[in-house]
């Protein structure tokens, strides 16, 4: 990966204009601290917190026997841990694949390797994916009022493809360490539109803007969670 | 009538929502009031004498407290910028201006209440009969009728915020939290379901709050405290039920959708209004509102009342009344009930056998004439008794909309005058007074078996055990039966069938007499249950009329058709929270730091300039230009079928396309008109990357899919990848010695030539770079990943700095391109714009196995195109706008014969330029001159074939 260069979420931008401390991971700049990370835990203890996590790896794995070469045996919707990140069923033929910063291409790489001759497309949706992550007691309601999904009852670890503030999204639960959490996967053109709807329906619950330095304190290491350092 | 100051309140009641030890003031039609907090507007009012609230809708008749539960439209006010709230559901809060509605210039002295004297020339269907004709005058009767017959006025100025929607899942939803509801929840989260009850006061409980059966009450919410799966929304209205068990309910600025597994309707009932003379009066209240005055906030409802007593709660009223100090002059006791005696006993005049004849008064209740109804239904007035309130408690309406949006019947059972719900629907329950049920040990068992059978419908429990449901059904048998008829006097004085917009017995009889003999046409012709209330207060009244006037049952008079609302919901509420969304490209901050004139693109922003459009066509021209382009669709074809699948998708030619090449494509739809274009690189022997246009590249997408599916998808893989790169179109003769100074790839004219693709990195960052020219110059296309796309526009920014780079926008592009006359799909082309007469021609590979559009476009190769896109030329000096029509005089007359679809000044060539759909034969004539008409003038314009600018291409090429 490139060290000279780092790629930039949709919001990165307003983050550094607004004072954000930066740190890099994977070849991406991200937010380490909007304000305090004791605040921003209290946030998400209190209420909910939103944290920008477009760094992510992000893959699809698209043909008949892509289950096959992932090896995952899934209902649509379920996910499981591989490779270090989680993968996901969202069609019979469809897998996404959601990794730590970076790792997305020695993935890819490895699933190359091993596709021999099987017909199966991969391609690397990582710039062309905002992912925001929004966790704390009260993120099922904020998201509530943007979709229709039972986010109360959404299943940890699982995906859905859903509506959320009139756009499409990837929904996945991830929770935190006590709390719920969920990453909202959409087009990268519409990351910072959809950062907006959420700090605004979460307005009532004192949503917050979170870093990295606070989500990593919150976080749950347990790797069966396929879980982040 | 008593100024504020002289108060109504009484002493501290148990159960009352006040807090005495804090006041405030607020003000009504600008006068001062005092209240408390917890005080609804109507009982801050009451407490401190007002009782006129409103002016009626056609008659501006004042109207004062009547149901105290925002059911009926006689409380309505405009609270600041707000109108329509219900003064007896809205909490008082300090400063708030309240003003009456529908009345000029004031409540007590409305010159429109003159309106009421002529209401022997208002007939019911009185605007149908008189301001259909004539046509021509219906602007002005409608400007008259606007101002005079309105409710609330909205501030146009007014911005209110705060609105938003959620939604809810639950698998019992119980609507309605009185003691059948709780009851119901209470059963069914004892099941294990999840269970969401809601209630449209600020408190559950329903008649338990304030009636004197409320010892039951705290033991109820202590247990659904200690109940964690039930969830409680109060303030909050179901207002609407919708196919499997969806519900809309509203709380405040709050609309919720509420998907529920089974729901429970334990909504109560209306209270309802009695037929005399002078009903309308202030001072007339319902049973309810007494009780929720004197119990809920500590005001006396007047003086001295009459009370008209039809069932056993009606003694409910007189008590609250007499433990208020209220002197309770009469009752009026159809029905003898057991306290009845009691009353009698300690001194109250109770006048058995006798109902209410008429009211009597000006602007208030003063007296009431009380009498009997003899055999034939005539009434025989017997007594006057003088008093300020009348208190109804009499009949009861089940408050059954939902059940009925939901395919419930209502049988009218004439035994206890009230509708009886049939035809349940699988997972839906009434429970409680809506279905019968008028004491409190009845509702909670009806409530419990309700919530049972709920819990039972989700596989949750076994459903009522055997004994409680025989208890239920000995219990329904043994209801009282109801005997009181709503009351019609034969005299003088006007009955209101209708409050909301005064419509009287008399109008009723009228309309039936006139063939409106159905509830729906009464409805419609009378208005009646039209109004704020939509016949809650008037439906049973008026289905007893109705039968009346034709002489048939009441069963068989018919119900009108429950739609949502049930109760009133702000606009607002429904549009929710401002949610527009808007895509941003990568580079987005920095055109807007560089203060773009940003332009709605589908749903894209885009720089429309950077200040000077013209400028920067000519530093494209003559030094380098960059322009944001990532909006551009693009598709990645992956896998041995893609160059089959991209021949049938596309008019042209793609398989013997080399690796490392790239060509402009056409898509064509099954007529052969021109739906997109774009071009297409060939990255690899099976790789293909080809761009859409902006606006077409969700629709494109699913097309192709839609082919893909369809059985073209064989051996190929299409990943959309529109986001994944940024792409910034870097043209004008510097071109590529900016270029050059960030990356190692050789860019000389050999090594990259026209029409070529390259993978390289560009200012470190992996780049695809196309050579291509839609403004004419050289020019590279540069798509890398979009994290990158800011950091290498800033690079390209940068290293263009001393060649004198600008960065351009859609309006400079379109100046460009239009002067090497290219087209743009959709602007130069429309539906019927097929690729001969489009002037593509050249792109049709008729000799192609099949591709979508082949049939069509081989007629017409045969037939010839009649209409042609072509270029023009102009020297006049006016640029002819987009969309003018092309004439042409024939035997004296002007006849359309194209129109121009683009047109600029060129500041290259210094005039005017532009493109036109021409008659074939004309558009073939190159210097042919026809006229453009615009504004009453006929401008000359020129044919001009090929590009504008360098024709040859040769600058493109260097």
């Amino acid at each position: 990966m490139n060290a000279a260069v780092l790629q930039q979420s949709p919001l990165h931008h307003r983050a550094a204009r607004s004072g954000a401390q930066l740190a890099a991971a994977g070849g991406w700049q991200r937010v380490r601290v909007y304000t305090s990370v004791a605040q921003e835990v209290e946030a998400v203890r209190r209420g909910a917190g939103l944290a920008d996590e477009t760094a992510n790896g992000k893959l699809l794995v698209e043909g008949r026997e892509a289950a096959e070469l992932l090896g995952v045996d899934l209902r649509i919707g379920a996910g499981a841990s591989l490779e270090g990140g989680r993968v996901y069923r969202l069609r019979p033929d469809l897998f996404f694949l959601s990794t730590p910063p970076g790792e997305q291409e020695g993935i890819l790489e490895t699933l190359r390797a091993r596709r021999a001759g099987r017909f199966l497309t991969l391609t690397d949706l990582t710039p062309g994916r905002a992912e925001l992550r929004l966790a704390g007691p009260a993120s099922p309601q904020v998201l509530s009022k943007l979709g229709g999904l039972d986010f109360e009852h959404f299943p940890d670890g699982e995906a859905r493809q859903s509506s959320l503030a009139k756009t499409p999204q990837l929904i996945l639960r991830r929770d935190l360490r006590g709390a719920p959490a969920f990453s909202l996967i959409t087009a990268r053109s519409l990351g910072a539109y959809l950062w907006d709807a959420l700090l605004e329906a979460g307005r009532e619950w004192h949503i917050a803007p979170i870093g990295q330095a606070a989500l990593a304190l919150l976080e749950d290491p347990s790797p069966s969670q396929g879980g982040r350092p | 009538m008593p100024e504020s100051g002289t108060s109504s309140r009484l002493g501290p009641q148990p159960g009352e929502t006040i807090d005495r030890s804090r006041s405030f003031e607020f003000s009504f039609d600008g006068r001062r009031f005092s209240a408390h907090p917890g005080d609804t507007i109507a009982s801050a009012l009451a407490a401190g004498g007002a009782r006129v609230l409103s002016r009626s809708f056609k008659y501006h008749r004042p109207r004062g407290l009547l149901c105290g539960a925002g059911h009926c439209p006689n409380c309505l006010v405009q609270a600041g910028d707000e109108p329509n709230v219900r003064a007896c559901q809205r909490q008082v809060e300090a400063g708030m201006a309240v003003r009456s509605q529908n009345a000029w210039p004031s409540l007590d002295f409305d010159a429109l209440s003159l309106t009421q004297f002529l209401s022997p020339l208002m007939p019911v269907g009185f605007y149908y009969k008189t301001f259909m004709r004539p046509r021509a005058l219906w602007p002005l009767y409608e400007d008259f009728l606007r101002r005079v017959a309105g409710l609330g006025a909205v501030d146009p100025a007014s911005r209110p915020t705060g609105f938003a929607k959620q939604f809810l899942h639950a698998d019992v939803a119980v609507v309605g939290g009185g003691p059948a509801g709780i009851s119901a929840a209470l059963a069914a989260a004892g099941e294990g379901a999840r269970v969401m009850l809601f209630d449209e006061n600020p408190a559950l409980g329903g008649h338990l709050r304030f009636a004197g059966s409320g010892g039951v009450l705290p033991g109820l919410l202590r247990e659904l405290e200690n109940q964690p799966r039930i969830q409680v929304l109060t303030d909050t209205a179901v207002v609407g039920w919708y196919t499997d068990h969806w519900l809309a309910a509203v709380q405040g600025k709050r609309l919720f959708k509420i998907r529920a597994r089974a729901v429970v309707v334990a909504t109560g009932a209306y209270e309802q209004p009695l037929l005399f003379a002078g009903n309308d009066l202030p001072g007339v209240m319902l049973g309810g509102a007494v009780q929720r005055l004197i119990r809920l906030y500590g005001v006396a409802p007047g003086r001295k009342a009459v009370v008209v007593a039809a069932d056993e709660e009606s003694w409910e009223v007189v008590a609250a009344l007499r433990e208020a100090g209220v002197e309770v002059a009469a009752v009026a006791a159809s029905h003898p009930g057991p306290r009845a005696a009691a009353l009698e006993a300690s001194g109250v005049p109770v006048l058995h056998g006798h109902t209410i004849l008429a009211a009597l008064g000006e602007g208030q209740v003063r007296g009431a004439v009380l009498g009997r109804v003899d055999e034939r239904g005539r009434p025989v007035a017997e007594k006057v008794v003088s008093c300020e309130l009348i208190a109804l408690s009499s009949a009861w309406a089940p408050a059954a909309e939902l059940a009925y949006m939901a395919g419930c019947r209502g049988a009218y059972d004439a035994e206890r005058a009230e509708f009886r719900l049939e035809q349940m629907r699988p997972g839906l329950y009434v429970a409680g007074r809506i279905n019968g049920m008028h004491a409190v040990e009845g509702q909670l068992l009806d409530g419990r078996l309700a919530g049972l059978e709920a819990a039972a419908h989700l596989g949750l429990g076994s459903g009522p055990a055997p004994a409680e449901a025989e208890a239920l059904r000995a219990r329904r048998a043994a209801q009282p039966r109801r005997t009181l008829p709503p009351v019609q006097v034969a005299g003088e004085g006007k009955q209101f069938v209708c409050l909301c917009e005064d419509v009287t017995d008399q109008d009723v009889e009228t309309a039936v007499a006139e063939g409106y003999d159905s509830s729906e046409l009464l409805k419609r012709y009378s208005t009646i249950s039209m109004g704020p209330c939509q016949g809650k207060m008037c439906s049973m009244n008026a289905l007893h009329l109705c039968a009346r006037a034709r002489g048939v049952e009441v069963a068989k008079a018919g119900r009108t058709t429950a739609r949502p609302p049930v109760a009133p919901v702000a606009l607002g509420a429904l549009a929710g929270a401002h949610l527009e969304p808007v895509q941003l490209s990568a580079a987005h901050d920095w055109h807007v730091e560089r203060g773009a004139r940003m332009m709605v693109a589908g749903l894209w922003l885009r720089p429309e300039h950077y200040g000077d459009p013209t400028a920067e066509v000519e530093a494209v021209r003559q030094r380098v230009g960059l322009i944001d382009v990532s909006t551009l669709g693009k598709l990645q074809f992956t896998g041995p079928g893609a160059g089959t699948l991209l021949e049938r998708l596309y008019l042209n030619q793609w398989r013997r396309l080399g690796v490392g090449r790239v060509r402009y494509g056409v898509m064509g739809n099954d007529e052969g008109v021109v739906i997109d274009d774009g071009v297409g690189a060939r990255l690899g022997e099976e790789e293909w990357y080809v761009t859409t246009t902006s606006s077409g590249a969700a629709a494109i997408f699913e097309l192709i899919q839609w082919w893909m599916q369809s059985g073209w998808g064989e051996g190929v893989h299409l990943a959309e990848l529109t986001e994944v790169f940024a792409a910034f179109n870097l043209a004008g003769p510097q071109a590529r010695a900016v270029l050059q100074k960030l990356t190692d790839l050789d860019l000389g004219n050999q090594a990259f030539p026209y029409m070529q693709v390259r993978q390289a990195r560009v200012a470190d960052i992996p780049c695809r770079l196309l050579r291509i020219g839609f403004t004419g110059e050289l020019s590279y296309e540069l798509h890398c990943p979009a994290g990158y796309g800011r950091p290498l526009w800033e690079a390209l920014i940068q290293a263009g700095g001393e060649f004198g780079i600008a960065p351009f926008g859609l309006e400079a592009q379109r100046v460009l391109r239009l002067e090497k006359a290219h087209i743009i799909i959709g602007q130069d082309t429309d539906a019927t714009s097929d690729a001969f007469a489009a002037g593509l021609e050249g792109m049709v590979k008729l000799d192609k196995p099949d591709f979508l559009g082949k049939r069509s476009l081989l007629r017409v190769a045969a037939e010839g195109p009649k209409q042609r896109l072509a270029g023009f030329e102009m020297s006049s000096q006016v640029v002819p706008e987009e969309g003018l029509q092309i004439v042409e005089r024939r035997s004296g007359k002007l006849e359309i014969i194209g129109w121009v679809t683009s047109s600029r000044f060129s500041p290259t060539l210094k005039k005017i330029i532009g493109l036109c759909w021409l008659p074939a034969a004309l558009a073939g004539r190159s210097g042919a001159e026809f006229s453009i008409y615009r504004e009453g003038e006929l401008l000359a314009a020129r044919v001009h074939h090929g590009a504008f600018y360098d024709p040859e291409g040769t600058r493109l090429r260097q």
